[in-house]
């Protein structure tokens, strides 16, 4: 009964937290409705929003039955208008905002009673930000994002300060899969940030202005006009010097982007950009890069504060429970992991 | 209709309204449907301008009051579908009646500024607070800005859910109860919920649970079983209780629904009204702020055909010429009934200045001010502009064709008080023709009630009867001492003179041609033309 529970890595020491799956089904609205449930049993007054079309009854593409979200009274949520009339939780309007979804405007409410709420939200990362601001001036002490798949840009550190990585049977055919694939998306995720504390601030400032620079090992800058960082490979390399130490890429950093810079490098350099969500190289060509020399590094850095697992794919397989707990805890021994399915330790065995 | 479509587009109308905003969408739907004030409406357009430049007053004295008001308005949406079917006999949903609090509350931050200006507001603009509403909606008096239907609006709501929390409560503790038991006699942890998780594998387990008679079924999955501690018979008696009291709580929230449209619905006229206010102060408010923007000043109406105009400015060329960091450069005409007609110059801004004498007298006959240092005018019936460009070939007419097709219509409109516009007439065909056809309409036009401004570069147009102004040009300049063409508009003096009797129209154009970069071999052919014609 000593165990650690997911919410004691999240509260207090943060305030917005996303939670992103690695893939449809992975788990993680389970991983949701369990933070939920362990936040009401510590008084934590939520509050809860969405990037994408979550909490509804069955997955659209998969057609699985997928456990709506299951809220408290007193948690604020970010809904649809349409969600709010019938039997669900009774929600207090806070707020009707301008932001359309196919099932109409996005409402800022509170629940009066417990029950089973369609958790919704905007698209743009901009403004879940401002309405995870709004609902902490409302009074939520701990945000949850539910970050869709195709929306990483949640766990992005601008939006929330730490994510809970969910990951699942459904990513892979074999705990092996599964575990490498996950550990390449924490690979990702856990790109350092730059040490300099000068050259971090360097490149902010030039990320801020939209603009692709140049850091010499003399903390000289040189700014370059790219539009936008994708594609931008060719561009910077005509500016490659002996002493270029740091590129900044205002954008994402590509495959084909990363590569140009490897092969007219005339030395060592680390490449920067705004924070892991920003970085698009498949697992196999992260492998070959690296091989080539890159290092990247981040301004602002991600924090993974726990990972997931859950055992069992709609496809119709499933994984011994602990088999999987085990690996993936060996793979990622400074990440805490758990199988919110099965509960964990706790609840299966006493 | 003041002005045709054609017309609008020429002096482009809409430029000068895309910076008319109003805040409000019942004030954008009234900007939108903004019509003239007809030639008999004199007295009405009297009142509208007087209004706006009373409203332009108050917003440069009690400036912080507007800032406040328009911040309020800003949050209005447009309800109107709402309301009107509630007054239909709809029932709202809780969206709705959220929205309509808010805007109770909008409503009465309005209105309080209203009464903090310094105006006698004509009923038409006067914002009344909806107290009866917020009465409704808000029943306790909390002040509180949210929405649920709080227990406040009914006594037997109230009581359903105290008894639902009662309830609810004896049988949270008889659940906890409940899980603590199982715990201790079965010696594992079980979830807040009630509910206990085994994995298949572990058999013991498993067997242990399935014969304790504390614990039923909840679920099943591949390999794991979930049991739920069952509940007893007091438990499974509060439930059914609970189930029956929420029934009863979601009949008595859709009776409330009812009952609060229905009230919103029998005074619901008043709320159209409210909205109706918002939008007249909303837009006259937008036309202030427009007038401060190029100092617009209220226009004399008098009652007969005439445009005066002194130092007037073309809004939309101003601000565009002020991004470039230059000023325009004010032009004044004295219009009368009969023909004026303007020559002169090539770039002289003949063109502007008669764009600008339309759209000033159009602004005005809107409601709107005027960027001018004075200006009085005439109703007019109709204003109607003629301008060469490219759009007769929309029309598969030669530029002539579109030009005279274009000229019949304002001869048919001349019989009434107007103003008729027409820039270089018959410039599309050959001088001749094009000096004979000129002269005729503008004998024709000469009669007429309305006023009709010509430009034009024939000479020999002017006559008895006709007005003849000229554009001062590039008179007494050295054009030696001019370096780039691009300076010519710093030479150029745009200024309108009265010309009587015969007069030449003004030879610049070998000199602009020039200093365009014309080859000089040529000029000097022109030239040679010119002096065996003289």
């Amino acid at each position: 009964m000593t165990d650690t529970q997911l919410i004691d890595l999240i509260y207090p020491q943060n305030k917005t937290i996303a939670i992103v799956g690695t893939f449809k089904n992975a788990g993680k609205t389970v991983t949701l409705n369990e933070i939920i449930t362990q936040a009401h049993e510590k008084g934590i007054r939520l509050g809860l929003i969405s990037t994408g079309r979550d909490g509804e009854r069955k997955d659209v593409l998969t057609n699985t039955e997928k456990p709506p979200i299951y809220v408290r009274r007193g948690t604020f949520l970010t809904t649809v208008e349409s969600a709010i009339k019938g039997e669900n939780a009774g929600i207090e309007i806070f707020k009707v905002t301008d932001y359309n979804t196919p099932l109409g405007r996005v409402v800022l409410g509170r629940a009066v009673r417990d029950g089973y709420a369609e958790i919704s939200g905007p698209h743009s990362s901009i403004t879940i930000k401002e309405m995870c601001l709004e609902m902490q001036r409302m009074g939520a002490e701990l945000v949850l994002i539910d970050g869709s798949l195709d929306r990483r840009a949640s766990a992005a550190p601008y939006v929330s300060e730490g994510t809970v990585l969910a990951t699942g049977a459904s990513l892979a055919r074999s705990i092996n899969g599964v575990v490498e694939k996950t550990m390449y998306l924490i690979n990702t995720y856990s790109v350092p940030v730059v040490e300099e504390e000068n050259i971090r601030d360097m490149a902010y400032n030039a990320i801020d202005m939209g603009k692709t620079a140049l850091i010499a090992s003399d903390g000289s800058i040189t700014f370059l006009e790219t539009l936008t960082s994708l594609q931008s490979g060719d561009i910077i390399s005509g500016y490659l010097k002996e002493d270029t130490a740091f590129i900044v890429l205002s954008g994402s950093a590509t495959t084909s982007t990363v590569k140009d810079i490897l092969l007219n490098k005339k030395g060592a350099v680390k490449i920067i950009v705004k924070d892991p969500t920003r970085i698009f190289i498949p697992a196999a060509d992260y492998h070959i890069l690296g091989k080539m020399g890159m290092e990247l590094r981040t301004v602002e850095g991600i924090n993974i504060i726990a990972v997931t697992v859950n055992p069992y794919s709609p496809e119709g397989y499933y994984f011994e429970p602990l088999k999987l707990l085990d690996a993936m805890r060996k793979a990622v021994p400074h990440i805490p992991v758990f199988d919110v399915i099965q509960g964990g330790k706790k609840y299966a065995d006493g | 209709m003041l002005m045709d479509e054609k017309t609008k587009e020429i002096l482009d109308f809409e430029g000068v309204l895309a910076d008319l905003h109003p805040t409000t969408p019942f004030g954008q739907v009234l900007k939108n449907n903004m019509k003239a004030y007809g030639a008999c409406d004199k007295e009405q357009l009297l009142e509208e301008l007087d209004r706006v430049e009373k409203l332009k007053e108050l917003i440069n004295s009690q400036r912080a009051v507007f800032v406040d008001i328009r911040t309020h308005m800003r949050q209005i949406k447009n309800i109107r579908k709402s309301v009107e079917r509630c007054i239909a006999g709809g029932v709202l949903g809780v969206v709705e009646l959220f929205e309509l609090k808010n805007f109770v509350y909008i409503v009465k931050s309005i209105s309080e500024g209203q009464k903090a200006l310094h105006w006698d507001i004509p009923d038409k603009y006067t914002v009344n607070e909806l107290q009866w509403m917020e009465a409704v909606l808000d029943p306790g008096g909390t002040g509180i800005k949210t929405f649920y239907i709080y227990d406040d609006y009914s006594r037997k709501l109230a009581g359903i859910r105290k008894q639902k929390g009662l309830l609810e409560h004896r049988l949270d503790v008889l659940k906890k109860d409940a899980i603590k038991g199982a715990e201790a006699e079965l010696g594992v942890s079980v979830r807040p919920s009630g509910e206990i998780t085994v994995s298949k594998s572990q058999t013991e387990l498993m067997d242990k649970f399935k014969e304790n008679s504390i614990l039923e079924l909840a679920g099943e999955t591949y390999i794991n079983i979930t049991y739920r501690v069952r509940p007893d018979c007091n438990m499974l008696e509060l439930m059914g209780e609970i189930e029956s009291l929420k029934g009863e709580e979601a009949i008595e929230e859709a009776v409330i629904l009812e009952e609060l449209s229905s009230k919103i619905s029998s005074r619901g006229k008043e709320i159209l009204e409210v909205m109706d206010a918002i939008g007249e102060f909303d837009l006259i408010i937008a036309k202030a702020y427009l007038a401060n923007g190029y100092n617009g000043i209220k226009p004399v109406i008098c009652d007969r055909a005439k445009l005066i105009i002194v130092n007037g400015r073309h809004p939309l060329i101003e601000s565009a010429l002020r991004k470039k960091g230059k000023a325009f450069t004010p032009v004044s005409l004295r219009l009368e009934k009969g023909v004026t007609l303007i020559t002169g110059a090539n770039m002289g801004g003949k063109t502007v200045s008669l764009k600008m004498a339309g759209l000033l007298a159009a602004m005005a006959q809107y409601g709107l001010l005027i960027p001018a240092e004075h200006m009085e005018m005439g109703m007019n019936a109709y204003i109607y502009i003629s301008a060469g460009d490219g759009q007769s070939t929309d029309m598969g007419l030669s530029t002539f064709g579109a030009e005279i097709s274009a000229v019949k219509e304002a001869l048919i409109k001349s019989e009434k008080e107007g103003l008729i516009l027409i820039d270089e007439l018959a410039r599309g065909t050959n001088p001749h023709e094009g000096y004979a056809i000129s002269k005729a309409i503008i004998g024709y036009l000469a009669d007429k009630p309305g006023i009709t401004v010509v430009t034009s570069h024939f000479d020999g147009l002017a006559g008895k009867g006709i007005r003849h102004l000229q554009v001062k040009g590039l008179r007494n300049i050295d054009f030696a001492s001019i370096k780039e063409p691009e300076s010519i508009s710093g030479y150029m003096d745009y200024t309108l003179i009265e010309v009587n009797g015969e007069s030449r129209v003004p030879r610049d154009a070998i000199n602009i041609s020039r200093l365009m970069g014309i080859p000089e071999e040529i000029l000097q052919q022109a030239e040679e033309i010119m002096g065996r014609e003289m």
